[in-house]
């Protein structure tokens, strides 16, 4: 009937103005500050990419280890743009330096690697 | 009844909150830590294989003496390279670096083979055949003197091999045989006469192990015969004896070289190692040398008199790697290889002047020599092959040649790995 008391069992106590200002700040604080340290540890961490693009150009240098044929031009791997610089070691005749570029499809390097390379081609 | 309580609540969820984000930045601290290890040491891997690809094509001799170089003309891949004179072979030490982190390799290195000049026989011409009887097999291409090859009848035994006598082609060989590499043999020269240091003739050593990267362990055992026992000895170490030295079973080398007049090797000896002598050098019955081991005759002056100078192999010996004579001046005593009954040899023999076999002897590889013999208690039979095989092809197709035999191509190799670390 109107007008009778509700009863109070089961009914939840309300917070206050002030409470509820308050914890609304802090969870946006809290939520800010995380959003931050995440931003930062994803921009910092190393990108898988670069990972890939190194396994891929080391399987190269092994692969040519094993042929002694080194790779003259570039050339697309497992999404990379690969490109090969090859200059002859001074007073050493059956050796070449070799470098390795990965770039991504945006032409951006992504890594490098050099080795000392014995190729067939030059003869000791 | 329940409270409203959003404080409480709150800082639950920014507890979690802040837990997630430690574990977050911890996680990409530790990634990271671990992936520039990991590049570093990448890094050092390459300048390692760059290394050791310098000292296997290089010919510049400042290596000898341990050169530290800059690749790529940066100051960050930085490497320290050494070549090592080991007796028949070379040692390659390469020592990649940065700041604090090294990494080393070390490795014997050899030669690849010479198609155009390997043979299952090189046999000079003194215009005489070669004749073959009993289980005589050839097998594998041989340069024979212009009389040629044929089946003979020795000791009531006809020979009972393949028709072809040679299953190979076969091609005229010289007057002389070719010629040992002379800057090998002025190595083995410099090592002979090496500074000994003092003569210690009470030396021991239980277990005694030197790494090529360090000074090279030089023991000099002087005039007193002496009997190397209960030892393992490996490396980086010589021995020098002005006398007769005794190898017995119980010692164990390894990669060691020793110079001394006379060796003998006692029955039942297993182990790898250089071994040379200006007189004689005897492996008794049942000892294994391992590849590569090397047995070699070294007579840079030719004694007025004395006993011919000869290197045994005794019966059900195994050898593997290089047996060769080498006399600079003409000698009376002409030098011998003798192979005993049984013996297996798996590589390459070089005999100056005399192969001698017994029965049942084996080479799995090729015979170069100035002449065959084969002796009964009663006659001696010179060029006749008499039950012994030689199996060019049977020789491991991994197998790797000294530059001092003839038959090495230019092509050097890694032969074994000794230290990585």
């Amino acid at each position: 009937m109107a007008g009778d008391k509700i009863a109070k069992k089961g009914m939840l106590e309300a917070a206050t103005i002030t409470e509820v200002v308050i914890a609304l700040v802090i969870i946006v604080v809290v939520f800010g500050m995380a959003m931050m340290i995440f931003a930062n540890v994803t921009q910092q961490a190393i990108s898988t990419k670069k990972i890939r693009a190194t396994a891929v150009l080391r399987n190269i240098l092994l692969k040519a280890n094993l042929s002694l044929q080194l790779p003259q031009e570039p050339f697309n791997q497992d999404g990379f743009r690969i490109i090969p610089v090859i200059k002859p070691v001074e007073n050493e005749p059956g050796l070449n330096e070799l470098y390795l570029t990965a770039y991504d499809e945006n032409q951006q390097e992504i890594t490098k690697i050099a080795e000392i390379m014995i190729s067939k081609d030059a003869k000791p | 009844m329940l409270k409203g309580s959003a404080l409480y609540i709150v800082i639950i969820i920014s507890l979690v909150i802040a837990l997630i984000c430690s574990a977050l930045v911890l996680a990409a601290y530790f990634f990271r830590g671990q992936y520039l290890v990991k590049s570093r040491f990448d890094r050092l891997q390459d300048n390692l294989s760059s290394g050791v690809h310098i000292l296997l094509r290089t010919k510049d001799i400042a290596y000898l003496q341990g050169k530290t170089l800059s690749l790529f003309n940066n100051g960050d891949d930085s490497v320290h390279l050494k070549n090592i004179r080991w007796g028949i072979y070379d040692i390659g030490v390469v020592e990649a670096f940065k700041q604090q982190d090294t990494l080393i390799k070390v490795f014997s290195t050899a030669f690849g083979i010479d198609s155009s000049k390997w043979a299952a026989i090189y046999l000079i011409d003194e215009d005489r055949p070669v004749s073959v009887s009993g289980k005589t097999a050839i097998l594998g291409d041989a340069y024979l003197p212009k009389a040629g090859v044929k089946a003979a009848y020795v000791d009531n035994k006809a020979y009972e091999g393949d028709k072809r006598l040679v299953v190979g082609k076969i091609q005229d060989s010289q007057r002389n045989l070719p010629p040992l590499n002379e800057s090998r043999l002025k190595v083995l020269d410099e090592l002979f006469n090496l500074q000994r240091g003092p003569v210690n003739t009470n030396w021991k050593a239980d277990t005694l192990h030197r790494s090529f990267r360090g000074p090279t362990e030089v023991v000099n055992l002087g005039n007193n015969p002496y009997i190397l026992k209960n030892t393992r000895l490996s490396g980086n170490i010589i021995l020098y004896a002005d006398t007769l030295l005794t190898i017995d079973s119980s010692a164990t080398l390894n990669d060691v070289l020793v110079f001394a007049k006379a060796i003998v090797v006692k029955s039942g000896f297993r182990g790898n190692c250089q071994l040379f002598a200006s007189d004689s050098i005897s492996v008794e019955r049942n000892c294994r040398l391992a590849y590569p081991s090397c047995l070699g005759l070294l007579r840079y002056k030719s004694p007025l008199v004395g006993f011919p100078p000869q290197i045994s192999v005794g019966q059900n010996s195994r050898v593997s790697g290089v047996i060769f004579t080498y006399e600079k001046e003409p000698s009376a005593l002409p030098a011998t290889i003798s192979v005993g009954k049984g013996a297996q040899i798996s590589g390459q023999i070089y005999a100056q002047h005399i192969f001698s076999t017994k029965d049942s002897a084996m080479v799995k590889g090729s015979v170069f020599t100035g002449r065959f013999m084969y002796q009964t208690a009663f006659t001696r039979y010179e060029n006749y092959l008499i039950n012994l095989k030689i199996d060019a092809p049977g020789l491991s197709r991994y197998y790797l040649a000294s530059d001092l035999i003839p038959v090495a191509s230019t092509e050097k190799k890694i032969l074994q790995w000794l230290e990585i670390k």
